[in-house]
């Protein structure tokens, strides 16, 4: 998986692009506490180039969404596609982010 | 470098790459050897012709000088004698110092002709000669008639000098002569002079210079007799089989032959082959005690680091056989599990992607109820194991007796505390009553089981709660429904669904449900063999990439309520 951080002046965007599953699952952890350790902005997940997830990766979110509500930070997930909103539905996960 | 190293080591390919190597040596040194064999053929050749050439040269000059010397002094005493035949002191001295002047010379004669020494017809012979003592004397001698028979007086007065090697029979010496006629100032004859030298001379002077044992010299006048004949085994050999080389002794015409055995070639290049054989070998040795010395210097710690790895690995995956069997004890495997309850039949399999997996199932019986459940933990490994070991413990210890949302909202606390990593796990619990057939459920953000009722497939209502562990303190909202008899009830994970084929299609829930349809009439392991053969027929030829669990619960009827 393919991910990118950009550190705007308002939000902090993390473009995932791929499959996000559990080899990317490990990666991805390295860029959650680079996520968690800047400036207490919004966070938004670019989730538009992503094409499937797998519990790991959903173990990935969940732990930013935690790391983030503890400092009152809020996680958007952008552009989520069909598949994956499945996958957030039948988890429930889908009402702990904001879907954008 | 580790992976080359690595490539490199492992025992079949070292056994064949040595095997290679060898064969390659071994083949370039035969041809390296044959090509020197060739060279030192010719080389030695040429050396042995250009040492029987330098031979042969050798010996001829110094026989010529040798036979020179016997000449000149011959001539010399036959210059003065004449002069010196009046007094026989005279002539005696003379013979004294010609026997002196020259070593080879072991007698010197003069022989007189009968008109000039009249003795009653006889020829006076005056001779100088070494006894056995090496003692020079002096004696005279009478020839009769014999000596015009010999053909020596015609020769040396009729036929001119006659030629060198002549033998001459006198009562003391068998001799090899030269010849010089005696003559006055008118060129009257007086008579002859001969000086003799051994009948052995010739041979000896051969076996003198010969310079090697195994080749031979002979000698033959300019009429083709021999003087000096080879050894006998020169004479058995054919001419293919020898070296020859000849020089003539220019004064006298005489032919010198120095003869070799070809054999003496062939038999000194095996010596030199064999020496540079011994050095080629010894050389070998050396690169390849060289060369292991230095791969074990190098290598060794690399050697010692991967056996150490594979130890560690070895141990490792022992670690894990064990903990898969560990793992596999958790859960119920024994079908049919409650052979008693002939209202109920249960089947289940669980297939993980690696040793250990993230994927449950496991149901218990209270009085007359069945609680059940199935759980895919997130990620996979060892970790996820670990909490789906400690889902499997809360399941068993807690649900018992109790509602199964205030089991499932317990088991969340449990899993919530100190969960820093944020694991959790999709969870579908239920309780069958087995005397009413009711159902009641609860589903933490699993995929929701199929149902499959008088031939048609249904699914329960879809998720309405967050997995188990993900957040503190929900309330789950139960589910209820009732089962009919005959109602088959499919629980599975996503490993099932998700499992992909070649082309990344995905083996859908869709398919999932058309193939129940077909089941009606089976139980339930046989419902789990049908999904199971489909599902690995769609993904077969792909590695499977998530656990694939089913748990098949089949309610046959209603059981009379147990006392």
């Amino acid at each position: 998986m393919e991910i990118t951080i950009q550190n705007n002046s308002e939000n902090v965007i993390a473009i995932m692009k791929g499959s996000f599953d559990t080899l990317a699952a490990e990666q991805a952890e390295t860029y959650v506490q680079e996520l968690e350790s800047l400036a207490s902005k919004p966070i938004i997940i670019d989730c538009n180039g992503m094409d499937y997830i797998a519990s790991s990766g959903l173990r990935v979110l969940l732990r930013l969404r935690k790391a983030s509500a503890a400092q009152g930070r809020q996680v958007t997930l952008l552009g989520v596609n069909e598949n994956i909103m499945e996958v957030l539905k039948v988890t429930h996960f889908d009402r702990m982010f904001i879907l954008g | 470098m580790g992976l080359k190293w690595k490539k490199l080591l492992p025992g079949g390919f070292q056994i064949r790459m040595t095997a290679l190597v060898t064969a390659v040596v071994l083949l370039v040194s035969t041809v390296i050897m044959l090509m020197i064999e060739v060279r030192v053929r010719t080389d030695y050749g040429r050396m042995l012709n250009d040492r029987l050439e330098e031979n042969l040269v050798a010996i001829t000059r110094i026989m010529e000088q040798r036979l020179l010397r016997v000449e000149a002094s011959t001539n010399t005493i036959a210059v003065l004698a004449p002069q010196m035949l009046s007094d026989c002191k005279s002539v005696d001295s003379l013979l004294i110092h010609a026997i002196t002047a020259v070593d080879d010379v072991r007698g010197v004669s003069m022989v007189f002709d009968k008109n000039i020494v009249p003795i009653g017809g006889g020829y006076l012979e005056r001779y100088a000669c070494y006894d056995e003592n090496g003692n020079i004397i002096l004696d005279t001698y009478i020839n009769g008639p014999e000596l015009e028979k010999d053909g020596n007086w015609q020769k040396c007065f009729v036929e001119g000098l006659p030629e060198w090697g002549e033998l001459v029979l006198s009562d003391t010496l068998s001799v090899v002569s030269y010849f010089e006629p005696l003559t006055d100032r008118e060129g009257k004859c007086l008579g002859m002079l001969y000086s003799a030298l051994p009948e052995t001379y010739l041979t000896s002077f051969v076996a003198e210079y010969k310079v090697r044992k195994d080749m031979d010299i002979s000698i033959y006048k300019s009429d083709g007799d021999a003087v000096v004949l080879p050894d006998d085994y020169i004479l058995e050999l054919s001419d293919e089989d020898l070296i020859e080389r000849e020089s003539i002794i220019g004064h006298i015409g005489w032919k010198v032959i120095l003869s070799a055995d070809k054999k003496i070639i062939d038999r000194g290049v095996r010596k030199a082959m064999s020496a540079i054989v011994l050095i080629f070998l010894l050389m070998f040795i050396c690169i390849y005690l060289v060369v292991r010395f230095t791969v074990r210097y190098v290598s060794g710690p690399f050697i010692a680091e991967k056996r150490r790895t594979e130890k560690e690995k070895a141990i490792m995956e022992n670690e894990m056989q064990l903990a898969s069997a560990a793992q596999n004890e958790l859960i119920p495997h024994v079908f049919p599990p409650f052979p008693d309850r002939k209202g109920l039949d249960i089947s289940a399999c669980l297939h993980p992607s690696r040793q250990v997996g993230g994927d449950l199932y496991d149901y218990f019986l209270h009085g007359d109820s069945l609680y059940f459940c199935i759980g895919d933990v997130s990620g996979k490994g060892v970790q996820a194991a670990l909490f789906m070991a400690a889902t499997h413990y809360l399941f068993r210890s807690m649900v018992a007796g109790i509602s199964v949302a205030k089991a499932a909202g317990q088991m969340n606390s449990s899993l919530c505390a100190d969960n820093e990593k944020c694991r959790f796990v999709t969870f579908w619990m239920g309780c069958l009553d087995l005397t009413s057939g009711d159902l009641e459920y609860v589903n933490a953000g699993h995929d929701a089981p199929m149902l499959v009722s008088g031939g048609s497939v249904g699914t329960f209502p879809s998720s309405v709660d967050v997995p188990l562990g993900v957040l503190e303190g929900v309330d789950f909202v139960p589910g209820k429904t009732k089962l009919l008899p005959g109602d088959t009830l499919l629980l599975y994970t996503d490993g099932v669904t998700e499992s992909m084929d070649a082309g990344r299609q995905e083996f859908g829930r869709a398919r999932l449900s058309k193939i129940l349809e077909t089941v009606s009439d089976a139980d339930a392991s046989g419902v789990i063999e049908i999904v199971l053969d489909e599902v690995r027929r769609h993904s077969s030829g792909t590695p499977q990439s998530d656990d694939i669990t089913m748990l098949c619960i089949k309610f046959i009827g209603k059981e009379t309520k147990n006392q």
